[in-house]
């Protein structure tokens, strides 16, 4: 399931990038980030490929990490979509963007918030978070597959597929704050 | 915007060049484990001396005792023979200086990630609850968990949840941490993550902290952060090397000293 | 005894064994067998003795009874061990088996029955103690109606003691039954249980301290508790819940409400006998003697026990819950005290029962109140120990490392760690406890029907007059509210303890 939403993905990307270059506007497209990758995994692979520099071909970058390809690539993935990195022919190089967040040593997710706005679902929540409301991910999960968008088909797991993304990627963003209590998201108090 | 730190590591402070005056030593540790009536001796003889600023990590084949011995450290199980100290007094249980850092997190799921740190001090009657309060916030940004403080560890990622231990750590201030195999439970592209920011969140001239002892079996990591290591013999576990280690940090792992040292380390463990 | 367990194997053994081989099987008996389960036994006790001994008039009608109403104890349990257990043979056995193109009874005789076999040891040592229960209790009870007794039975011996005053027969009798009980259960029962360990088919790390007792209690009460609630795929039974689910709010209503009920009947009686006995005041009177509707005494009845059996939980958990954290978490106690608890849980309670009327100066309220807690305190005792024995090391360390006072290691680290496993001992307990109403609030002995201790109302009572008498409706209309009743509280109310408790206080790494 994993390697064939990221064909789609990879199809989509050439989709915007080619639509990109005719101007069109990016609403139209939903890029879904991958359910299972976390933060200290996309900072970890772009540490690796810093390191190994010119180098980094995929085949050598599972070496590095003992994983394999399966697991690797969902993450990889996301690190392009997010624009730290990009993948010609098989290499996998840094981005400008890509370098700063390597080098940066605090808060480098908060780097990549308006990156991480382009993808769902954050973007779906972002808009849901009118100020001061508290949303729920059960809300953004049932707006998204309203729209087609889903991680999942059954949508008890698809909802956790958007609680995980929003916990482990939004809220180290900035984007919102969260209460474990009610299970509810919100904007941050400084930016209400 | 958050503006980007281009820090590097801070340098390790040596004030005067003269030896280092040990913060913790370890002298003829001794132990033994009852079983069926039977005493199999763990720990032989192990001596070694941890001093300001040190990362000293404890290594061997497993069932060398390592965690063992770093539970003696703690004041956690007494030495048949043989003493620990700290500051020439001797460890003879658990004491606030010394704090740990678990393998598996060892979070209590009911809490947030806040109440998990403040947990340390809520049993504490020398300091103000806002005081607390304010210690704990610190540590959570500290580790980068701004945010995250009502977020129940069930929901937190692997990574995340040994920040919220490391966090918790650090709101009490202690002067000696320890640290049991802290990322043997992360898969590793986190681990390799985290060990880069371990290194300068504990040691830094604005943390109490004043040593540190990692128990592991990854040589690569223990290269990669530590000043000292001591390695252990299989059972009974003897000190048969203690390797100091000189490299600038941050430190590249494709350098060739780099290896050199993992070298000397992998032949003392075979 | 051992008829009723050889039986109930071989019950088990068919249905698990239909059960979990063909579809149309499993969607008939597992529902059935589950709410089979969760019928208190009270329910069939009186009217399988009253029918068999109609059937049976003589010695052996009487014997059949007792052993149907053992097996009746010990039966679904196993069955369902069964069921479990051939469900969860990896299906490369399976394959294997087709492929070698085994006979149906080859299949059963070398695939089935060692798969099962675990699981029916581990069921046995439960069942059993249940099945002791009612084998004594059963004993005894016959004796009751003077026509119909027993003629061999540790229950009669310790009566006939009791009632001649000597005690020192009783005091050997009993003794007989603790050695008794104690060298099957450690001889024979924990072999057969760790016997059985050769024939699972996950391998376990052999330093891994194997306790059965704790394994058993924790393991078996959960299965049990889940069978009741949790969903698995596609059960009848599970097709009530979830309707229930979207009831929920109404649900809970109407529990509320129940439970007002239940208050105002109770109050409304104690209020009526006290004007009655001030003199004259026309209310109609809900006491048993007088003509009132049949249905509301029995409600009333029930309402009393329903009452008594939570207050005695209520000393249960101030019992229970810290002696069974403060045993598990010392090793030393725990060595020490567990084997001696495991040995006095295992008297019955109702072989106590002469005792216990000695020392209740005869009052049968404080009776009835013991012989509930006796069956109840081990449930919850056991449970609550194998759930902090699961606790990690590693969180005791955490108190000392960290210098948390006793206080907060027990309210934030040993009592939550209990909770989950507390909740499901509390529920087994609960239902034993609905079981043991029989004896506890009304016991006849000798010749005569003058009882020689009971409480005041109580559905047990009720039930045992009504058997007594043959009083067929009142016995009925007893069994059918306390059923129904008791098994809309257990969907309702317990279900969502157990999940909220499930959610919040287990561990996920």
């Amino acid at each position: 399931m994993k390697t064939e939403f990221t064909r789609s993905y990879r199809e989509d990307m050439k989709e915007m990038k080619r639509k990109d270059s005719v101007g069109a506007s990016l609403d139209e497209y939903s890029l879904m980030m991958p359910a299972h990758v976390r933060t200290g995994q996309v900072m970890g692979l772009v540490d690796v490929a810093a390191e190994l520099g010119a180098l980094t071909d995929l085949a050598r970058l599972a070496d590095e990490l003992g994983d394999d390809i399966d697991t690797l690539l969902p993450i990889l993935d996301t690190a392009e979509m997010l624009g730290l990195v990009e993948v010609k022919k098989g290499i996998v190089s840094l981005t400008l963007l890509g370098s700063r967040f390597h080098k940066a040593s605090r808060y480098k997710i908060q780097m990549i918030r308006e990156q991480l706005l382009r993808l769902e679902p954050f973007k779906t929540a972002f808009d849901l978070a009118a100020p001061s409301q508290a949303f729920s991910s059960a809300e953004v999960a049932r707006d998204l597959s309203n729209r087609g968008v889903s991680w999942h088909h059954e949508p008890e797991l698809n909802e956790a597929a958007v609680q995980g993304l929003l916990v482990h990627w939004a809220i180290y963003a900035g984007l919102f704050a969260y209460n474990g209590k009610t299970g509810k998201f919100q904007k941050p108090e400084d930016q209400q | 915007m958050i503006a980007e730190e281009n820090q590097a590591a801070p340098q390790r402070t040596t004030e005067n060049q003269s030896v280092p005056r040990p913060i913790l030593t370890a002298e003829h540790i001794c132990l033994n484990y009852k079983r069926d009536k039977e005493f199999m001796p763990v720990l032989v003889d192990v001596s070694f001396t941890a001093s300001n600023d040190q990362f000293v990590a404890i290594t061997g084949p497993s069932g060398c005792g390592k965690s063992s011995l770093l539970r003696i450290i703690a004041g956690l199980i007494q030495p048949i023979s043989g003493v620990c100290k700290y500051h020439d007094s001797p460890i003879k249980d658990t004491r606030r200086e010394i704090a740990m850092i678990f393998q598996n997190f060892v979070l209590l799921p009911w809490r947030t990630a806040f109440e998990n740190v403040m947990f340390p001090m809520t049993s504490r009657r020398d300091i103000s609850e806002s005081e607390a309060k304010h210690k704990c916030m610190g540590a959570l940004s500290e580790v980068g968990l701004k945010n995250f403080e009502n977020v129940y560890p069930g929901e937190l990622s692997g990574g995340m949840k040994q920040r919220v231990g490391i966090a918790r750590a650090l709101a009490v201030e202690p002067e000696i941490l320890l640290m049991d195999e802290p990322f043997n439970s992360l898969d590793n592209l986190t681990a390799d993550h985290l060990r880069k920011e371990v290194y300068s969140l504990l040691i830094n001239p604005s943390t109490s902290i004043k040593a540190v002892l990692m128990v592991s079996h990854n040589v690569e990591e223990i290269v990669e952060l530590s000043d000292k290591v001591i390695i252990l013999s299989p059972r009974p576990g003897r000190v048969v090397g203690e390797v100091e280690i000189d490299l600038p940090r941050p430190r590249d792992k494709k350098s060739d000293s780099f290896s050199n040292y993992e070298d000397r380390i992998y032949s003392f463990l075979s | 005894m051992l008829i009723a367990l050889a039986l109930s194997i071989l019950f088990a053994l068919v249905v698990g064994i239909a059960a979990a081989r063909s579809k149309k099987a499993e969607a008939v008996f597992i529902p059935t067998l589950d709410v089979l389960q969760s019928i208190p036994i009270l329910g069939f006790f009186p009217i399988v003795i009253l029918a068999i001994i109609s059937l049976f008039p003589s010695q052996l009608g009487v014997n059949i009874a007792v052993i149907l109403l053992i097996f009746t104890s010990m039966s679904w349990n196993i069955a369902f061990g069964v069921y479990e257990a051939v469900k969860s043979i990896p299906h490369e056995y399976l394959e294997l088996s087709s492929l070698a193109k085994a006979s149906a009874w080859n299949r059963i005789k070398s695939l089935y029955v060692p798969a099962s076999l675990t699981r029916i040891a581990y069921n046995t040592q439960t069942s059993w103690a249940v099945g002791l229960f009612y084998l004594v209790a059963s004993e005894i009870l016959t004796l009751g109606n003077s026509t119909y007794t027993v003629d061999h039975g540790i229950g009669v011996a310790l009566i006939k003691f009791a009632l001649v005053h000597d005690w020192v027969s009783y005091t050997y009798a009993i003794i007989a039954l603790i050695i008794a009980v104690v060298i099957w259960r450690f001889v024979f029962l924990r072999e057969f249980a760790l016997w059985s360990e050769h024939y699972k088919f996950v391998e376990e790390p052999r330093n891994v301290h194997v306790d059965p007792l704790m394994r058993f209690y924790s393991w078996v009460n959960q299965k049990s508790i889940a069978k009741l609630f949790l969903i698995t795929q596609g059960r009848g039974v599970n097709r009530f819940t979830s309707t229930l689910q979207k009831y929920r709010k109404t649900a809970k209503y109407s529990v509320l409400a129940g439970v007002a009920i239940l208050v105002v009947l109770f109050f409304y009686n104690e209020v009526a006998i006290m004007l009655a006995s001030h003199g004259g005041v026309a209310l109609p009177n809900v006491h048993p003697s007088t003509v009132i509707p049949l249905e509301i005494s029995v409600l009333v009845a029930f309402a009393y026990s329903f009452f008594r059996i939570w207050y005695v939980y209520m000393i249960c958990v101030a019992v229970g819950l810290p002696l069974g954290i403060v045993i598990s978490l010392k090793m030393k106690l725990y060595d020490t005290v567990s084997p001696v608890l495991e040995v006095i849980s295992s008297i019955p309670a109702p072989a106590l029962l002469p005792l216990i009327v000695l020392l209740a100066f005869g009052s049968g309220e404080v009776v009835a109140a013991i012989v509930i807690f006796i069956a109840m305190i081990w449930y919850v005792i056991f449970n609550v120990m194998a759930g902090v024995r699961t606790l990690p090391a590693d969180y005791k360390d955490l108190a000392r490392i960290f210098q948390i006072t006793s206080k907060h290691a027990w309210k934030e680290i040993y009592i939550p760690s209990a909770i989950t496993a507390f909740v499901t001992g509390s529920i087994t307990a609960v239902g034993a406890a609905w079981n043991s109403l029989i004896v506890a609030e009304y016991f006849t002995t000798g010749n005569s029907t003058q009882p020689l201790t009971q409480v005041q109302f109580g559905i047990g009572k009720t039930i045992t007059i009504a058997t007594n008498q043959g009083d067929l409706l009142t016995l009925s209309l007893a069994i059918i509210t306390m059923t129904v009743l008791i098994i809309t509280f257990n969907l309702t109310v317990w279900r969502r303890v157990y999940h909220y408790a499930t959610s919040k206080y287990t561990y996920n790494r």
